[in-house]
């Protein structure tokens, strides 16, 4: 069952004379019980895709279908059973948490008990009575978190839930976003903090500057095919060495906590190759398979992930 | 779980919003105080022979005593409300919290009705303790008809006033930009009005027309007093100028139409 849908998604921004591509055709599918991480760099459109999503951006182009529903009412319906945050946690700063939370309920339709066990969820029940401008930046972000439960959602979708939380929170989060997934949940989370995304998520995409450039399973996004590994007294003759071996498509040496050398080999083949090497007299004290972390896949698949990379602003003037 | 309709749960969402809310307490507590300052005006009134005030003779100073400036402070009041969903981003949330974009505008406008009602029976019962005090019923009356039609002009006039804070406050982004421009409004279209009743042609017609002039109308004594309408059937030139009741209303009811449509167009299709 597919928990999102978009085809060929679309967003321009125009101010003036220019306009700002922030999506630009964008298809993609969430199948329900998946955890997807929605990675980008800042400003390539996380936010507008998921503004989209929730029907409170007007696309320029394209479909959105929300829990097998599409269409004006369909979207109101299925956004319904579904918990969202975007961008900033969005609450009265002059009511309290609790009150916040119960809006929020009444508009669900649901249980005042279900406000209970959301600010048990997160940890929140000692300071429900304070005003929400009050919290920290910490505690706002797990309000956020707390509302999008609210009504037993089936779909949860997630602006960078875990934007300005020190470690301790993190990891916080990325709890209580595994425990809502073993409950059956599908949740989608726009991030750049990708060891999270990593721990946390089984799928993901990655946009960049609107479009989708990569998507699939953690497991194949960081796939480097057959990349090992190795650590020899002498890398030298190690790397020397490996070169000669028939099965090595390539050999680098880069400096590296465990490893001296890299060896890319054309099948599924370590002890071949360590059995070619003892047969040169290197020894290896340790050979292991080679992940790139999602950092890296993320960085190849970006280019410049540091900068913001910003949408595609032309100066064209509107478009008709 | 609720099952009341959507609509509902957001005018209640609004209600119980409003209440906590400083500038509306703010507001509110400011207008008790300048109503109170009228119903002290009256109390320190004195007939010209010395003898007792009759309470139908004081009403109208009760009524009339605020000029527009119920208007102003109950408009301050709910552009502050509205914009500041804007401000705060809450206005996207509630939408994406589930409430249909149809839903939440009618929460608001379940809102401008209670403000518009909350700030007309403040006035009428803090103006009225003046007029209970002091007023003695003589020829048997407490209060006259067209007093009472007065009063409901001046609930219909409010809520009227408050269509003109629900354009601006959904036509711009913010409580302030909100608040600005509705004072800006009223400031500016008794001076576009001027200028244009100095034309005899349709311009003219246009500058009496104008919505917050209408709607001051509905609040105004002339609009209501009977003797008003006696001197204007006697006396053609006193009529050209005097609009009857019943066309104000209908004016001020095609006014009404065109601004909340205005809103909800500007609302209905904008990026929250
Ligand atoms: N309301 C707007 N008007 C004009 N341009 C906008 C608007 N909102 C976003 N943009 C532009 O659209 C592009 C995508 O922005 P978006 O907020 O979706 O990025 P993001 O991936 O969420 O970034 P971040 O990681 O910084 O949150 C940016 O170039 C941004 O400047
Ligand atoms: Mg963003």
């Amino acid at each position: 069952m597919t928990a999102i849908a978009t085809i060929g998604l679309r967003k321009w921004y125009r101010s003036g004379f220019s306009r700002t591509r922030a999506v630009d055709g964008i298809t993609f599918r969430v199948e329900r019980g998946q955890i997807f991480g929605f990675l980008g760099p800042n400003g390539s459109g996380k936010t507008t895709t998921i503004g989209l999503l929730l029907g409170i951006l007007r696309p320029t182009a394209g479909e959105v279908e929300l829990l097998g529903r599409s269409g004006r009412r369909g979207l109101l319906e299925a956004r319904r059973r579904t918990g969202a945050t975007l961008e900033t946690p969005n609450f009265y700063p002059y009511l309290s948490g609790e009150r916040n939370l119960r809006l929020v309920a009444r508009v669900k339709g649901a249980p005042d008990a279900d406000v209970d066990r959301a600010l048990d969820l997160v940890g929140l029940s000692d300071r429900r009575t304070d005003r929400f401008a009050a919290y920290s930046l910490g505690m706002k972000q797990r309000l956020a978190l707390a509302a999008t439960v609210i009504g037993d959602p089936e779909l949860i979708i997630l602006d960078e839930p875990a934007n300005g939380l020190d470690p301790e929170g993190m990891r916080e989060i990325r709890e209580i976003i595994l425990r809502l997934a073993d409950e059956g949940r599908t949740i989608f989370l726009s991030s750049h903090l990708l060891a999270e995304v990593e721990k946390t998520c089984t799928h993901v995409a990655i946009i960049k500057k609107g479009q989708l450039i990569r998507q699939g399973t953690v497991d194949e996004i960081v796939e480097t095919g057959f990349v090992y590994a190795l650590r020899a007294d002498d890398p030298a003759a190690l790397a020397e060495a490996a070169r000669t071996f028939p099965g090595a498509r390539e050999v680098w040496t880069e400096r590296d906590a465990d490893a001296d050398v890299f060896v890319e080999l054309a099948a599924r083949e370590p002890a071949e190759l360590n059995r070619f090497l003892s047969g040169r007299a290197v020894f290896v004290s340790r050979l292991v398979e080679h992940r790139r972390s999602l950092e890296d896949a993320f960085i190849e698949a970006t280019g410049d992930a540091a900068g913001e990379s910003g949408g595609e602003s032309t100066g064209e003037g509107s478009t008709g | 779980m609720s099952t009341a309709p959507l609509w509902l749960v957001a005018v209640r969402n609004e209600l119980r919003k409003a209440v906590h809310r400083r500038a509306l307490r703010l507001t509110w507590a400011g207008f008790v105080l300048v109503c109170a300052l009228v119903s002290i005006q009256i109390l320190n009134a004195e007939s010209n022979d010395g003898g007792p005030l009759a309470m139908a003779d004081l009403w109208p100073s009760a009524l009339g005593g605020l000029g527009g400036l119920a208007g102003i402070m109950a408009g301050v009041a709910f552009a502050l409300l509205l914009g500041s969903e804007w401000d705060w981003r809450t206005g996207r949330q509630n939408v994406i919290d589930g409430l249909g974009r149809g839903e939440w505008f009618t929460g608001k406008l379940g809102l401008l009705v209670v403000i518009a009602g909350a700030f007309v029976t403040t006035h009428v019962l803090t103006t009225g303790i003046g007029v209970l005090v002091v007023g003695e019923p003589l020829d048997g009356g407490w209060i006259e008809l067209w007093h009472v039609k007065w009063m409901l002009g001046l609930l219909a006039g409010l809520t009227c006033t408050l269509t003109i804070a629900l354009v601006t406050g959904l036509g711009t982004s913010g409580a302030g930009a909100a608040t600005a421009l509705f004072l800006v409004w009223i400031a500016a279209e008794p001076l576009m009005s001027a200028g244009l009743r100095e034309y005899d042609d349709w311009r003219g017609w246009i500058g009496e027309h104008l919505p917050a002039g209408t709607f001051a109308r509905l609040q105004q004594r002339p609009t209501w007093d009977p003797v008003f309408a006696e001197r204007a059937a006697a006396d053609p030139e006193l009529a050209a100028r005097m609009v009857p009741a019943s066309a104000t209303m209908l004016e001020a009811l095609v006014w009404v139409v065109i601004l909340t449509s205005s809103a909800w167009l500007l609302y209905r299709r904008r990026d929250l």
